[in-house]
């Protein structure tokens, strides 16, 4: 029988593990662009990824259909009801976006960049890592498209994430979903007081996003639909996050610290919506004018 | 012309893991489990317990750092951890036959092994907040049952061009 550890196998395991730390360590820290080639092997893989993401999303899909075909009667009769008051609300946007135009106009604020402004880059998601733990998803638009690092990636539930890296025809998307620390948003919650705070981090067993530093007085409850607040200038504003599902304060009792429920399904996505936010690079005038 | 064979059924197998099995993950059907598919660790495996030891440890090292890199942004964790743990069953597995029982009995522990190793690396770093009792549960279960249906299905197939391979 062979020594199981032999001295020069050991040096190497030794070695291994130092190389190990040396590259978590060199991999942790933000990295603004992905070397050539990172972004040659990310491309190139993720054409194949494309290749056996297609059939498979058929299939899936075809499932899907079946189970939809049953609930088809039920489901167009609550269609057809909200159909009848869709008719409604569409007149009353139509006045009220007459309204906002003409008071925009009055007030000579039309030369200031809206900052809920965005263009949207639909891409397809072509895999995904596979363990529990990254939250990450690829989609097969990359710089070539136009995409740029740190844009938000939504869906038509709500928002999902932001690009965190990009090669020429692939990019990486993180998922608010990811458990590192990084990954924090401006939000706000849509009531009266339109109470601000950030989104901060995500507890896998309860399936909620943490909403920290509320002030303390702020009113916030139940069933409250959180949004990003568009500060920061990173993210358009008004991108639906999900819903507060319960309330507390943090360990030392100085802020309040909401548990939100998301509003994507993040498990489950085929076809994403990259969006640019159009002030983002408009010039300097209106990024001065946001960061107040 | 081996090589590029081992290569390309390893890239495949690669691919199935980010693509068409997280299509039809429990996820994605609303289960909270996590069924993570190890493919490149029990191919690895069969390939060194069938063709040839150092040919499978050098595809762990290079299938390793794909999956770091391509669906991960943490390096070297994969690279580590499935170079180990192929390393230390193929010198366990060394002195067994070549038995269906006996190899899926070996890619399970196999299984257990890499996923209590990338848990506890990733426990370490910050990436897996969860408890221990919660992740057997959630994790480490769906995904020994996983690999344990793909290792039984891909045990034929692989003794049978391993076998053709070598006696080439």
């Amino acid at each position: 029988m062979p020594p199981f550890f032999s001295n020069k196998k050991l040096i190497i395991l030794l070695a291994s593990l130092i190389f190990l730390v040396a590259l978590v360590g060199f991999s942790l820290k933000e990295r603004e662009k992905l070397s050539w080639p990172e972004q040659f092997v990310h491309d190139t893989v993720g054409f194949f990824q494309v290749v056996f993401n297609r059939p498979a999303q058929y299939v899936a899909g075809f499932f899907e259909n079946v189970n939809d075909i049953r609930n088809v009667y039920e489901e167009n009769k609550t269609l057809k009801k909200h159909l009848r008051d869709y008719a409604q609300l569409h007149a009353n946007y139509d006045n009220l976006q007459e309204q906002y135009t003409s008071l925009k106009k009055q007030l000579h604020i039309d030369s200031v960049a809206d900052i809920d402004a965005y263009n949207r880059h639909v891409a397809m998601v072509s895999a995904r890592s596979f363990d529990g733990w990254n939250q990450q998803i690829t989609v097969n638009k990359g710089k070539q498209q136009g995409i740029q690092n740190g844009w938000p990636v939504v869906t038509a539930e709500g928002f999902i994430g932001k690009v965190t890296a990009v090669s020429q025809f692939s990019s990486t998307v993180t998922l608010i979903t990811d458990p590192k620390s990084n990954n924090q948003i401006a939000a706000e919650v849509q009531n009266k007081d339109q109470v601000n705070g950030m989104i901060e981090g995500y507890d896998a067993d309860k399936n909620v996003l943490l909403f920290k530093k509320i002030d303390i007085k702020a009113k916030i409850k139940k069933g409250d639909e959180v949004v990003t607040s568009g500060m920061g200038n990173v993210y358009p504003k008004g991108l639906l996050i999900g819903k507060v599902k319960s309330v507390g304060t943090d360990n030392y009792g100085l802020t309040k610290v909401a548990e939100i429920e998301p509003a994507a399904a993040v498990n489950r996505l085929d076809f994403v919506n990259i969006l640019e936010r159009k002030t983002a690079d408009s010039g300097t005038d209106s990024k001065g004018e946001n960061g107040q | 012309m081996n090589q590029v064979k081992l290569f390309i059924i390893l890239f495949i197998c690669f691919l199935l893991q980010g693509t068409v099995m997280q299509v039809f993950s429990l996820k994605s059907y609303g289960y909270d489990l996590v069924a993570a598919p190890y493919f490149i660790l029990i191919t690895v495996l069969m390939i060194g317990i069938f063709y040839s030891k150092a040919v499978a440890l050098r595809y762990a090292v290079i299938f390793g750092f794909l999956t770091d890199v391509i669906y991960t942004n943490v390096w070297g964790v994969y690279a580590f951890c499935i170079t180990l743990t192929a390393y230390l069953i193929l010198l366990l597995g060394m002195h067994f036959n070549q038995h269906l029982i006996i190899v899926v009995i070996v890619s399970m522990l196999a299984t257990i092994m890499l996923d209590l190793e990338v848990y506890g690396v990733y426990t370490l770093i910050g990436m897996a907040n969860q408890n221990f009792i919660a992740y057997t549960q959630q994790h480490l279960s769906p995904t020994l049952i996983l690999n344990t249906v793909f290792a039984i299905i891909v045990f034929y197939p692989f003794k049978k061009m391993m076998g053709a391979l070598k006696d080439r």
